[in-house]
C-alpha cells in the first residue's frame, strides 16, 4: 500500500512524507505534489525505504 | 518511509486559493489590482515578516487579486515579490486580520495548501483524510493500492 503524509504547520511549511515506494519511484511519484505546492527546493530527506531494491520480479533459484 | 521534504510553499494555484478563501467564508476578488491598506508607509515595522523585506513599498496596496474578510476593512493582496512569487501581504495595523486568520494569516495558508494538495493527490488516485492535530497542524493522509 502506498502512502503519503501531507503536514501543514502554521508557519505555512509543508512537510511530504512517502512509504510503501521504494528507489526512485518515490521521488517521481510526489514530483507533481511537491511542484504543484511550490516546495520543490525543500530540504530532502531520504529514508533507509528509498534504498532498498523492489523484491517484485526476483525468482527463487534453486 | 521512503522520502521526507519539507520547505516553505508558494502561491501557484489561484483558483485553489478561491477554494480556500470560499471554505473560510472570504470573498476572493479575482484580478483587483488594489487591496486596503493603511495607504501611506510609514516604515514603522520591521518584524521579520515586514513586508518591506520582500516587496518594494513603493508597490503596497497593489496587487494582482484581493481577499476580503466580511465587515473588516483592511484586505489581504496577493502580490508579486521581488523574486517574481506571489505573497500574502497585508497591513497587520488592522488586528482584526489576523484575529480572524491568525498570525501571519496561517488559517489561509493552510487552507490553500490543503486544496493543492488533495487536487495533486486525487489526479494520482489517492483517498485521502484530513485530521488536525492539537498543536494546529494540519495532516493529509493519502493513501493508494
Amino acid at each position: 500500500m502506498k502512502e503519503i503524509k501531507v503536514i501543514i504547520d502554521q508557519s505555512g511549511k509543508v512537510k511530504v512524507e512517502v512509504s510503501g515506494i521504494s528507489g526512485k519511484d518515490c521521488l517521481s511519484e510526489t514530483k507533481e505534489l511537491e511542484e504543484s505546492l511550490g516546495i520543490k527546493n525543500g530540504e530532502r530527506k531520504l529514508k533507509p525505504e528509498y534504498h532498498c531494491l523492489p523484491v517484485k520480479g526476483i525468482r527463487n533459484a534453486r | 518511509m521512503s522520502h521526507m521534504v519539507s520547505g516553505e510553499i508558494e502561491i501557484k494555484d489561484i483558483d485553489s486559493m478561491q477554494e480556500a478563501c470560499e471554505s473560510l467564508g472570504l470573498i476572493f476578488r479575482r484580478g483587483a489590482t488594489t487591496f486596503e491598506w493603511f495607504g501611506i508607509w510609514v516604515n514603522d515595522y520591521h518584524g521579520k515578516d515586514a513586508a518591506y523585506r520582500k516587496i518594494d513599498p513603493k508597490t503596497f496596496g497593489k496587487c494582482e487579486h484581493a481577499i476580503k474578510i466580511p465587515d473588516v476593512l483592511y484586505e489581504i493582496g496577493l502580490v508579486r515579490d521581488k523574486e517574481g512569487k506571489l505573497r500574502l501581504a497585508y497591513d497587520k495595523y488592522d488586528e482584526q486580520i489576523e484575529n480572524n486568520l491568525g498570525v501571519g494569516v496561517y488559517k489561509l495558508v493552510q487552507a490553500y495548501a490543503e486544496k493543492v494538495a488533495e487536487k495533486s493527490l486525487r489526479r494520482k488516485g489517492y483517498s485521502i483524510t484530513k485530521t488536525v492535530q492539537s498543536d494546529g497542524k494540519v495532516v493529509l493522509r493519502a493513501i493508494r493500492q
